[in-house]
């Protein structure tokens, strides 16, 4: 990379596990550059909206639990020790205050005042060219996931959904790797309780 | 079930999934489309809320609200009855009352600012060559990129912060300030015989017990003092206003070649009725920028490190210029690459919504590097280039997604420009493009579909 690559491309580089380049803009961001700030958010926003998306299968709600994760980010930026580990810091954020959005969400439709409306349940954000058999399957899932406990079905979907290490996701959940195993399995006994006896299976492994 | 254990191959099976025929991890089968749109919506909205928080509706708290508006009404009332009996109550006691009311406007060390000050330039100061950031300047930054660097010898005070507004005073010396623009505060700085109201600019203020100066280099300015005809005086980027017992000139700039911009004396504002016969406004004969850059600055500049950010503003300067020489040398090559590290080291600088684009200009016409080209553009535009270039630059950014084939983001641009400039000269143009890309697309991909995209979304 020449000199011109290296002042530009940086700037617009799809999120990865480039992890000097996070710390270098941390270190900018640090130092008073609102454009890092900006940079940082442009290279992790997609992952996280994604993630966040899935999780609270909301889109409004997503966006707000993405906005206040950075708010929350950039504000304690100060604190982040190991620096290259940007990206995985902002997520434990954004998990966290997506588990906080679930337990609000819980109060809300309790006292009747919850009037959202799952628009990004996992169905109907499927890949337009999944088999029917996978999709019905993926909306039976959903149906399920949203009778867990909100612990319980942030533990699942970590795991099974986002495909997160087991230490990733007892960190992005706040509790101990005894505890995520323990949720895990709790979630995995009740969704199969209800799923495991005629759901149907897709008519080929791969979509 | 499935055991969950992290050494064995099933670690991340589910008998649940299994059950229902899916693979772990689902999220490779639903993936939330998050276009263009969002990412700058939601980024809008971090900056909103990283101002100090307003009420964001909820349907438990509006009975609260309705509540506090009444007893906000209420203390307008008893307010605006105190002032009926103290109508002279000086700005300052208002003031004085708010820091404890409302987030403060921290420094990028997340703190609060409270004094800044330079300790006083040697008796034998340095050659003149050496930029103001080489000498014994005292910085500091805010978390939001604006900054105050005061030169050998001034003081700086914290008045107050608030959701609306910041404000220091300049005790002694001078100081720099760097605001950047968008903010949701209002700077006002405080100086002897003068008041300054400042939006986003970069200017200078000195102060001491017997007048001061105000020299705007970049932006617009709000002056008020009593010596000004009618209390107030706008000033603008090249413009130097005095008051009081003039000062050992802000316009002999410390830079070398300060000669070159010696300042040119106006007629007052008015003149009919000048209130006091030392305020004087001054225009620059600067060059833009307006700290104008010195061959010598040009050494200091180079030799500095990269990302430094003292003396910004002329070290940009200097790289602005050499750029502009290669392009006329038929350089193409030096110029981007001096353009692009402009960008890369001095993003808060007022030009570098331009500078990105010019560096697009080149990378799309005389380097044949369209795919550079499209990000210069796109930063370009996020960096709020001005308005009368959006047009251009949302055409070129077209043409450079037309010449990588990338007709996904051509369509996204086009349907971005439409939504913005519904009327715009180029939405006709941009569509074109986005068409043609699109026809392309479908001819070159097997079966009539969609072909995927040149190259990875940025």
């Amino acid at each position: 990379m020449n000199a011109r690559e290296a002042a530009v491309l940086p700037f617009l580089r799809h999120p990865g596990g480039d992890a000097p380049l996070d710390r270098e803009l941390v270190e900018r961001a640090l130092g008073g550059e609102s454009l890092a700030q900006q940079l940082l958010y442009r290279r992790h926003v997609r992952a996280v909206t994604e993630r966040v998306t899935r999780l609270l299968a909301r889109i409004g709600e997503a966006e707000d639990v993405v906005q206040d994760a950075f708010v929350e980010a950039f504000t304690c930026l100060p604190s982040l020790e190991d620096r290259s580990r940007f990206g995985a810091w902002l997520m434990r954020i954004a998990v966290h205050q997506a588990h906080r959005r679930f337990r609000r969400r819980r109060l809300l439709a309790r006292l009747g005042l919850d009037r959202g409306c799952d628009d990004a349940r996992l169905e109907a954000i499927a890949d337009p060219a999944l088999d029917p058999d996978r999709r019905l399957a993926l909306g039976r899932l959903d149906a399920e996931l949203t009778r867990l406990p909100a612990s319980l079905r942030l533990a699942w979907m970590l795991r099974y959904v986002e495909g997160c290490e087991l230490a990733d996701a007892a960190a992005q959940s706040g509790c101990s790797l005894a505890t995520i195993k323990r949720r895990i399995q709790r979630a995995d006994a009740r969704l199969q309780a209800r799923l495991g006896d005629g759901a149907p299976r897709s008519r080929s492994s791969h979509g | 079930m499935a055991e969950v254990d992290e050494k064995s191959s099933a670690a991340r099976s589910s008998a649940t999934l299994e059950s229902l025929g899916l693979e772990a991890p689902v999220h490779e089968l639903a993936r939330p489309h998050v276009d263009e749109w969002a990412v700058r919506r939601m980024w809008e909205g971090v900056q909103r809320r990283r101002a100090p928080p307003v009420g964001r509706e909820r349907p438990y708290v509006v009975a609260l609200s309705a509540f506090a508006a009444v007893a906000a009404v209420l203390a307008l009332v008893i307010a605006g009855a105190q002032l009926v009996r103290s109508p002279a109550e000086p700005a300052r006691a208002n003031v004085d009352a708010l820091p404890g009311r409302a987030e403060p406007l921290l420094t990028s060390e997340a703190r609060r600012f409270e004094l800044l000050e330079a300790p006083p330039a040697p008796a034998n100061p340095a050659s003149p060559s050496a930029s103001v950031g080489s000498r014994a300047t005292a910085r500091v930054d805010f978390v939001d990129g604006s900054s105050i660097e005061a030169s050998p010898g001034a003081r700086v005070e914290a008045l107050a912060s608030s959701p609306g507004e910041f404000a220091v005073a300049v005790r002694r010396g001078r100081a720099q300030f760097r605001v950047t623009p968008g903010g949701p505060r209002r700077w006002r700085i405080e100086a002897s015989h003068a008041q300054v109201e400042v939006l986003g600019t970069v200017l200078w203020v000195e102060s001491d017990a017997a007048g001061s100066s105000v020299r705007v280099d970049v932006g617009r300015v709000l002056v008020r003092s009593p010596e000004l005809p009618g209390g107030s005086q706008p000033l603008a980027a090249g413009e130097v206003l005095r008051l009081g017992t003039p000062l050992a000139a802000l316009d002999a700039a410390p830079e070398a070649g300060a000669a070159e911009m010696a300042p040119q004396v106006l007629e007052p504002r008015d003149t009919a009725t000048p209130a006091s016969p030392a305020a004087r406004v001054e225009r620059r004969r600067a060059r833009t920028p307006p700290l104008g850059a010195t061959r010598l600055e040009r050494g200091a500049a180079a030799s500095r490190p990269a990302g430094s950010r003292v003396g910004g503003s002329t070290a940009a300067a200097s790289l602005w210029e050499e750029a502009d020489e290669a392009r006329r040398d038929g350089q193409p090559e030096r110029a981007a690459e001096l353009l692009a590290r402009l960008v890369e080291r001095y993003p808060e600088d007022s030009q570098v919504a331009l500078a990105a684009f010019t560096l697009g200009v080149l990378q799309l016409d005389r380097l044949a590097r369209p795919v550079e080209a499209a990000q210069s553009f796109q930063l370009a535009l996020e960096l709020g280039l001005g308005a009368a270039l959006r047009d251009d630059a949302y055409l070129r950014w077209a043409e450079a997604l037309s010449q990588v084939r990338d007709p996904a983001r051509l369509a996204m641009v086009s349907a971005e420009y439409a939504r913005l400039y519904p009327r715009g000269r180029q939405r006709a143009a941009i569509e074109q493009l986005a068409t043609a890309a699109s026809s392309a697309a479908k001819r070159r991909a097997p079966n009539g579909g969609a072909a995927p995209p040149a190259r990875e979304d940025p």
